[in-house]
């Protein structure tokens, strides 16, 4: 038990001696179960943002190119004015989102406190 | 006058009561102070501030995370100083809460702006202390957290400590709920342990929970696991001292904390510590309770089953951990808070005339 600190030597003679009557399982499980937990939370939890970037779509056979080309410049020079706007309502929808949550626990939590 | 300045100030709350024991010590050391809250509240509100405040004044500021009051504090011309308890890496929280991660993220840019405006800064673990020195804070001090041993005094709550006192092993984890705390690992580790066993065991979590997200994963982790949880909030005084008195272990595998305030009311009520060696955790036990480096589950459980049954080594961890909380005593911390205030050239109102003359 080399990975465990104590002042006291009473102590770690006492850690160290000390036996279980039973042998102990696999952790596997264990951990799957917490790199799961881990895993699962960046997924879910990543909200969806949205931005700038949206793709341009051709136009038809002509003028397609040059349309798509315009829109791309017109929406580079827009960039300075739409980039704030687009933070500030995705910084409106994470806080719906999390304002929805927490409404959603407190249903869950009178739902508990009715049962009891 | 000495004004400490916080953003809040919530029942309950480790910080909070922090902020009102140094208002108090500070009164005790003959001071004049004042309470200035930055939501509203106190004996000064945050728009006389500045009226207030003269040349020999200090402004005390409790630092958390990003806000505006920060950027008011910046800009304030009197003696400044802060105590600083640390801010949560914003890692831990971006995946539960984007807002809290960019608060986090926006009040660790605001301290490399603030520090330079300081006269001096006080923090709560050497842990911290060495942050802002790494900052370029040349001036830092640590001050431990001032634990108000009179609020622990109530009468625990009977029906708690009679459903904590049903004969299972309880294990304890006070704190908020939050990613850092690693409150999976707390689930996991006595899952196993309890499954390794076959002793019959209950977690018992008290704390915040207005982080909704990461208390959605931890309640669907526990219904995945077999070992019984009793989910406490934010709970009266009176359930966290039968939280304390009804528990036989305290097990923290947090990965981040500037001090970590439960690791003092476990000690408090002798109640044996088992704890993570993460950031400022092995500091405030100061080789006391069991400290670990892995989290491998069976080295856990053996030293888990060896705390809860081996009585002679809870005698000797629960004596270890009274004789670190001496260090913690009210009296020591406050005339290290009145040496600090001195050094740097704040004098009680009485002694004033006298360092003049």
């Amino acid at each position: 038990m080399d990975g465990f600190i104590s002042e006291k030597t009473e102590v770690r003679e006492r850690l160290s001696g000390h036996e279980l009557s039973v042998s102990l399982p696999d952790a596997a499980a264990w951990e799957e179960k917490r790199a799961a937990f881990r895993t699962e939370r960046k997924e879910s939890g990543t909200p969806v943002t949205v931005g700038a970037e949206v793709p341009v779509e051709p136009y038809g056979e002509e003028l397609g190119a040059a349309r798509k080309f315009l829109r791309r410049c017109l929406r580079r020079c827009l960039r300075w004015y739409a980039e704030p706007l687009i933070a500030r309502q995705n910084a409106v929808n994470r806080a719906l989102l999390a304002r929805i949550e927490e409404l959603e626990e407190e249903v869950r939590r009178m739902k508990e406190t009715e049962r009891e | 006058m000495i004004c400490q300045l916080t953003e809040n100030l919530l029942p309950g709350d480790a910080i909070s009561d922090h902020v009102r024991a140094l208002d108090g010590a500070m009164r005790e050391l003959g001071y004049d102070t004042a309470l200035c809250v930055g939501q509203g509240g106190g004996t000064v509100h945050v728009r006389d501030l500045p009226g207030a405040l003269g040349e020999e004044d200090l402004l005390l500021y409790e630092y958390s995370i990003g806000s505006p009051l920060n950027e008011w504090f910046a800009a304030q011309h009197c003696k400044k100083a802060i105590v600083y308890q640390n801010i949560t890496p914003p890692e831990f929280f971006e995946p539960y809460d984007v807002r809290l991660a960019d608060a986090a993220r926006w009040g660790r840019q605001q301290l490399r702006e603030i520090l330079p405006t300081l006269s001096f800064a006080l923090a709560s673990s050497e842990y911290s202390a060495g942050e802002l020195r790494g900052m370029g804070c040349g001036d830092v001090s640590v001050l431990p957290i001032l634990l108000d041993g009179r609020r622990y005094e109530e009468a625990p709550d009977e029906n708690l400590l009679q459903k904590l006192s049903d004969g299972k092993k309880n294990i304890l984890f006070v704190g908020r709920k939050a990613p850092n705390k690693r409150i999976e690992d707390v689930l996991l580790a006595a899952d196993y342990y309890a499954a390794a066993t076959h002793t019959p065991c209950r977690v018992v979590m008290a704390g915040d929970e207005s982080m909704t997200r990461y208390c959605r994963a931890l309640r669907e982790l526990a219904a995945k696991l077999s070992v019984e949880l009793l989910w406490l909030g934010r709970v009266p005084m009176a359930q966290l001292i039968a939280a304390y008195r009804g528990s036989h272990l305290f097990l923290c595998m947090s990965e981040h904390e500037g001090f970590c305030v439960p690791l003092l009311e476990s000690m408090l009520f002798d109640l044996p510590v088992l704890a993570f060696d993460a950031a400022a955790v092995p500091e405030t036990l100061g080789g006391s309770g069991v400290v670990f480096r892995s989290k491998s589950l069976p080295e856990l459980a053996r030293v888990m089953d060896a705390l809860l049954f081996d009585e002679a080594l809870r005698q000797e961890v629960v004596a270890s951990q009274r004789r670190r909380l001496e260090n913690f005593k009210a009296d020591k911390i406050r005339d290290t808070l009145g040496r600090i205030l001195k050094d740097h050239g704040f004098f009680p109102e009485l002694e004033k005339g006298a360092v003049r003359g």
